[in-house]
């Protein structure tokens, strides 16, 4: 019996390999830029800009914009701080909660008489950030899945608006209202401060080492532990820094609302994690994109303006916006990464055994 | 004879049958391939199973055994091929269709749900011909396992029991399922000598019935002792196959490694160095009082059988796992060692689950060189594109990694070159000890050499190497020295002439304990002496009804009018509603899902019967019925957007709560549709106090927990939502479990629906959302596990009670409506903390 006639090419491939080496070509521009993750949110945001003058005449006007862009900064704000929770493999399903408890505390207490404005500002951004530091220990140090602790976080602060606001809602000082709607160079203000948090947040990101080092404890937690980093401190700040943000949209929308109901949160629940998605942020966890976040939640807002020509009716639009956001989400997960992760939440161990199953199962 | 494949043969276009094989085999696989992402696990393999053989296959590690039975069991599809069995030619094969039609497996890592009891896993594996009736089952399993001499309780959980006894559990299963073919997966890995020997007398047994055994295994003794045939597998091909008969345990290695030993290993260490890292008197959770010192220079092993306490003792040394002891690095004291503690002083550790434990899966080769070594990358603390880029091509400079670019996601890679990577990441980092657990686990034989010598660069750098490896002809040829361990302490350290592989396994197997005894009683396997508190009956719903029944004794002590009749029947016809929202969670939660839609259901429930209000029962019916058809058609959206689409369930369920919200809103903008005087009264009927609905909705909770505790689909619900790869295994179809799942869940919630618009006879869109959260509230009180598999329905009927005690007996107490929802958060996060926080103390807790 010969070995060698036992052996196919193997051996053969084991010197190619050891002598000539296949190049490692270095990488083309072109490359990068089709790599980048909030490419297809780019494309989508520009063709949806420019079939809308087609579908509605005047959808793109300056009226038209600058009644939509405030409401798409805030959805901005509250989704970056949302990339920063799905990018650590959660889901941050408190930021209703936040959003009204950020609200109804500075309508309360922003008056002269209470507690003034400014420190008004600080307690309704201070107070939602406490609520995501409990989320985010208790995530963080008992592995529960997020699902559950933020819902029950979320319930904490509804508990709270009841609490603060005694069952009504409040009216804001005008100083604030002022501010919310006031314009800077023409461009509505929160457009101005939606678009300094995305760029402040994306160069934290992705130009130095605690950036780096969320991104790499978002992509793999067990790994990241392994090379010695202290996974548990960058899980909560994402969750403190979600709440913080859907705060700081709180205390804005209440200045663009006047009077902000108990229930003021609730429509930005769903538009927080559409716009993630489409933005190319992968559920998995991992890599983020708050650029194309932010592309995400223009998106979603300009799909707003154009569903409010065709119907009026409230119940009507949130009907059209879900399907079209269902089905969104569905040609992302479906393009590109997977969900394995996610689903996992609700199960057990990370990434492992769903990579498994997603492999078994056909 | 051996008939090695000539290397055209593996070319030849369309594979025949297995050379070789006569007519009338009891399984064949014809031309199997399965390309993964970047990895070919199988190429054109052909493999005949005949009638009363025993068939090895053979292979190292990562030669694609287990690809192999995987996809002969079902739960693996193949990329091409065809699958003969029971006359039956398929391109794939379903894992339940493979049991039925007389195909048993025992997987190497015992593919049974843990939140199942051993009964009820028993029941899952058996074809349905074999199957017991439930009310016979666990007797019927206890003198299974009688005769075949086991001594395992049967109504334990499988999380309860040693991967032992599980391991011999699904041996019991495939014995028990009078199997046509039996594949056996490295059955001996986990069982001692007593053990191996009844299995192979029971395997002979299944021979003289004209079964054949597919026998999956790297020990060649065992081979030689039952195999009657062979095909031997490596990088994915079959290199040789033939009759085992006449061969020597030598020249199966020979046609296994490919190689001959001395040629692929590096020469071994001159001298000895000095004592890098020394241990003294180590403990933790499965290793005890370890001594052991690693030279700088020399590359040491460690040994034993899988499970013997070498895996935790290697995450010990690079502080991933705790432990007590001490421990010194090059003469400095190592104290409370914790992981980033290790990588600061410079262990650096690759696990062997690399995509679990090592790698950033979907991120870059650069990213993932540069990981560990930040510091060096960004000197500034700033982002340095182009030193990034001179680091990589540096650390993998000398290293054959096959990329196409180093902006290539590193999973798209070969094995080979993704530990490549990983190996040169850690040699960046200049390193004093070097921890490498498995350090050729699914790496091809070319890149496997590359991988030995750069081990052995890195000793003779000063570097002290310590390896984990369950080959022991890897051991005997690349180490200096090696340490074996049986039952969590050193058995034996091995050097020299001494370092042999027979040595090491011979060390390793030494004393193992047992399982399998001559005589077992049938009746001590079936007591429930030292079962758990929680699997002792309904524990959690006795003490859930006595707490409400407690607090609804202090209030009425407080508020006398809070017993009165009225306040009693709303408290208890509402608790109806949250009783069925309760389990409509549940039955998605159990099948490690979440639904969000339940609230919006019941308003859209409640607003279709609102335009049924004013007729008579007829139309009342017909609304009725038109409500939980709407309920169960949102069930079918989101079973199929979790099922089909692969959209998360959270998501998947905002989605669709927000869309069935808004037709509710449309249907009834205002609240309206007032139900007439008579219906109410009708509706509200009480059977001695107690409310009809309320009635009604524990009836549907005695039934759910009859359903998911006695019934198949039970068994699927547990055995999906508790691992769903295991269940797959074991035939369970998880999509449908998910799909059937959130079907009901939609239903029970239509169900509550038409509830509540009999106790507010006013359909009212916006009135129901806070059952959501209420009902996520119910699970988690109940007990039921939030990760999913298990939790009674009684249990989530008992914390409904309860739960609507409190909301009854708030505004009696005079407490603001604020603590309705901060009770509720405080609820889940205590009930859900709790049994963490304990399992994570057992976990941290080292023997004293």
């Amino acid at each position: 019996m010969s070995i060698d006639s036992a052996r196919p090419p193997a051996g053969p491939a084991a010197v190619a390999e050891g002598g000539g080496r296949p190049p490692i070509k270095p990488v083309t521009p072109w490359a990068r830029v089709a790599s980048w993750p909030a490419a297809r949110a780019f494309v989508a945001v520009a063709v949806l800009f420019a079939i809308s003058p087609l579908i509605a005449p005047g959808s793109v006007s300056a009226t038209a914009m600058s009644s939509m862009l405030p409401f798409a900064a805030l959805t901005a704000v509250v989704a970056v701080g949302q990339t920063l929770v799905i990018m650590q493999g959660g889901l941050d399903l408190s930021v209703a909660g936040a959003i009204t408890l950020g609200a109804l505390i500075v309508a309360k207490f922003g008056g002269p008489d209470q507690l003034g404005l400014g420190l008004a500002i600080v307690v309704a951004l201070v107070v939602p950030a406490l609520f995501g530091l409990l989320s985010g220990l208790v995530i963080a140090l008992f592995g529960l899945p997020p699902l559950v602790v933020t819902i029950a976080s979320n319930a904490l602060m509804v508990g709270t608006v009841q609490a603060v606001s005694g069952g009504y809602g409040g009216q804001v000082v005008d100083s604030l209202s002022q501010f919310s709607l006031s314009r800077w160079l023409g461009i509505p203000v929160l457009a101005i401060i939606a678009t300094i948090v995305v760029l402040v947040v994306h160069v934290l990101l992705k130009a130095i080492r605690v950036g780096r080092r969320f991104e790499l404890v978002g992509a793999n937690p067990r790994a990241a532990r392994t090379i010695g980093f202290s996974t548990n401190a960058y899980v909560v700040g994402a969750y403190t820094l979600s709440a913080l943000l859907a705060a700081a949209c709180g205390v804005l929308l209440a200045g663009l609302l006047r009077s902000p109901t108990l229930t003021a949160g609730d429509a930005y629940l769903l538009p927080s994690i559409a716009a993630v998605v489409l933005g190319g942020t992968a559920l998995t966890g991992g890599k983020g994109s708050v650029v194309g976040t932010a592309l995400g939640a223009l998106f979603l807002g300009q799909l707003g303006q154009l569903v409010q020509t065709f119907t009026q009716t409230t119940a009507a639009q949130n009907i059209i916006q879900a399907v079209i956001i269902a089905v969104g989400i569905v040609v992302q997960i479906k393009l590109g990464g997977n969900t394995s992760r996610l689903r996992a939440m609700v199960t057990r161990s990370p990434s492992k055994k769903s990579t498994a199953l997603n492999e078994e199962s056909s | 004879m051996v008939v090695p494949a000539a290397p055209a043969a593996s070319d030849a276009p369309a594979a025949s049958p297995a050379p070789g094989a006569p007519g009338g085999a009891l399984l064949t696989l014809s031309g199997i391939t399965k390309q993964y992402p970047g990895v070919r696990a199988l190429d054109d393999v052909s493999v005949a199973v005949l009638p009363g053989e025993v068939h090895a296959i053979l292979g190292e590690n990562g030669a694609g055994k287990s690809t192999l039975v995987g996809i002969a069991a079902g739960s693996v599809v193949p990329t091409t091929g065809t699958i003969d069995f029971g006359g039956v030619s398929a391109p794939r094969m379903h894992p339940r269709d493979a049991r039925e039609r007389g195909l048993a497996i025992v997987y190497q890592i015992p593919a049974l749900a843990p939140s199942l009891t051993v009964v009820d896993a028993m029941l899952l594996l058996l074809p349905d011909a074999v199957r017991p009736r439930r009310r016979e089952a666990t007797r019927w399993t206890a003198e299974l396992f009688a005769r075949l001499g086991l001594e395992i309780d049967v109504r334990r959980r499988v999380s309860a029991i040693s991967q032992r006894d599980a391991h011999l559990v699904e041996i019991a299963a495939a014995l028990a399922s009078d199997p046509t073919v039996l594949v056996l997966d490295e059955p001996t890995e986990a069982l001692g000598a007593d053990e191996t020997a009844w299995l192979f007398e029971q395997v002979r047994g299944l021979l003289a019935r004209g079964a054949a055994v597919v026998y999956i295994t790297h020990r060649i003794p065992e081979v030689l002792e039952i195999g009657d045939r062979m095909t031997v597998l490596r990088d994915g091909r079959v290199v040789g196959r033939g009759d085992v008969e006449g061969l020597t345990a030598d020249e199966i290695v020979e046609l296994i490694v490919g190689r001959s030993l001395e040629t692929t290993f590096p020469a071994k260490a001159a001298g000895e160095g000095a004592e890098v890292l020394t241990v003294e008197g180590l403990t933790g959770r499965a290793f005890r009082e370890v001594s052991f010192a690693a030279r700088g220079g020399e590359i040491v092993g460690l040994a034993g059988v899988e499970g013997n306490g070498q895996r935790e003792f290697m995450k010990a040394l690079a502080g991933s796992v705790r432990a007590a002891g001490g421990m010194r690095l090059n003469g400095r004291e190592l104290r409370g060692l914790t992981a980033k503690r290790a990588a600061g002083s410079g262990i650096v550790y690759l696990p062997g689950d690399r995509i679990g434990e090592a790698m950033f899966g979907q991120l870059s080769v650069r990213e993932n060189v540069i990981a560990p070594n930040l510091g060096q990358a960004m000197p500034a603390g700033v982002v340095a594109p182009r030193t990034e880029e001179r680091l990589v091509h540096q650390a993998i400079g000398g290293l054959a990694v096959k990329t196409p670019t180093i902006e290539t996601p590193i999973t798209s890679l070969s094995g080979g070159s993704q530990q490549k990577v990983l190996l040169a990441r850690a040699r960046l980092g200049s390193p004093a000890v070097l921890l490498v657990e498995d350090p050729t686990q699914g790496v091809d034989a070319g890149a496997r050499v590359e991988i030995y010598s750069f081990l052995r660069a890195m000793a003779d750098d000063g570097v002290a190497v310590v390896i984990l490896s369950t080959d022991a002809v890897e051991l005997e040829g690349l180490c200096d020295r090696v340490v074996v361990f049986s039952r969590g302490r050193v058995q034996a350290e091995l050097a020299g002439s001494a370092l042999t592989e027979r040595a090491i396994t011979g060390a390793a197997v030494l004393a193992t304990e047992t399982s399998i005894s001559e005589e077992t009683d049938a009746a001590e396997l079936t007591s429930k002496k030292g079962l758990p508190l929680t699997q002792r009956g309904e524990v959690q719903t006795v003490a859930l009804v006595l707490i409400s029944v407690a607090l609804a004794a202090v209030t009425t002590g407080i508020a006398p009018s809070f017993l009165s009749p009225l306040s009693m029947g709303q408290l208890l016809a509402s608790a109806a509603i949250l009783v069925l929202v309760g389990l409509a969670q549940l039955v998605v939660v159990i099948t490690g899902g979440i639904d969000l839609s339940i609230g919006s259901v019941v308003a859209l429930s409640a607003v279709i019967l609102s335009f049924f209000g004013e007729g008579g029962p007829g139309l009342l019916a017909l609304g009725v019925v038109l409500a939980l058809v709407a309920g169960a058609v949102v069930g079918v959206v989101n079973g199929i957007l979790v099922t089909r689409l692969g959209m998360p369930p959270v998501i998947a369920t905002l989605v669709s709560s927000i869309a069935v919200l808004g037709i509710a809103q449309l249907l009834r903008p205002q609240p309206g549709g007032q139900a007439s005087a008579d219906l109410m009264t009708a509706l509200g009927t009480a059977v001695a106090g107690v409310p009809l609905v309320l009635v009604v909705a524990v009836l549907v909770a005695v039934l759910l927990w009859f359903v998911l505790a006695n019934t198949g689909l039970g068994r699927g619900f547990r055995a999906a939502g508790s691992d769903a790869v295991k269940a797959t295994r074991m035939g369970v179809d998880v999509g449908r479990m998910r799909l059937v799942a959130t079907i009901g869940s939609g239903t029970l919630a239509a169900i509550a629906g038409v509830v509540l618009y009999t106790r507010t006879g006013l359909g009212d869109a916006g009135a129901a959302q806070a059952f959501t959260l209420t009902s996520v509230t119910a699970i988690v009180i109940a007990g039921v596990s939030i990760f999913g598999g298990s939790g009674s329905a009684l249990a989530v009927a008992a914390a409904a009670l309860m739960l609507q005690t409190i909301t009854s007996a708030l505004p009696f107490l005079g407490v603001n409506l604020s603590w309705q929802y901060w009770l509720q958060g405080i609820f889940v996060l205590v009930a859900a903390v709790l049994p963490m926080a304990l399992r994570l103390r057992r976990r941290r807790a080292i023997p004293e």
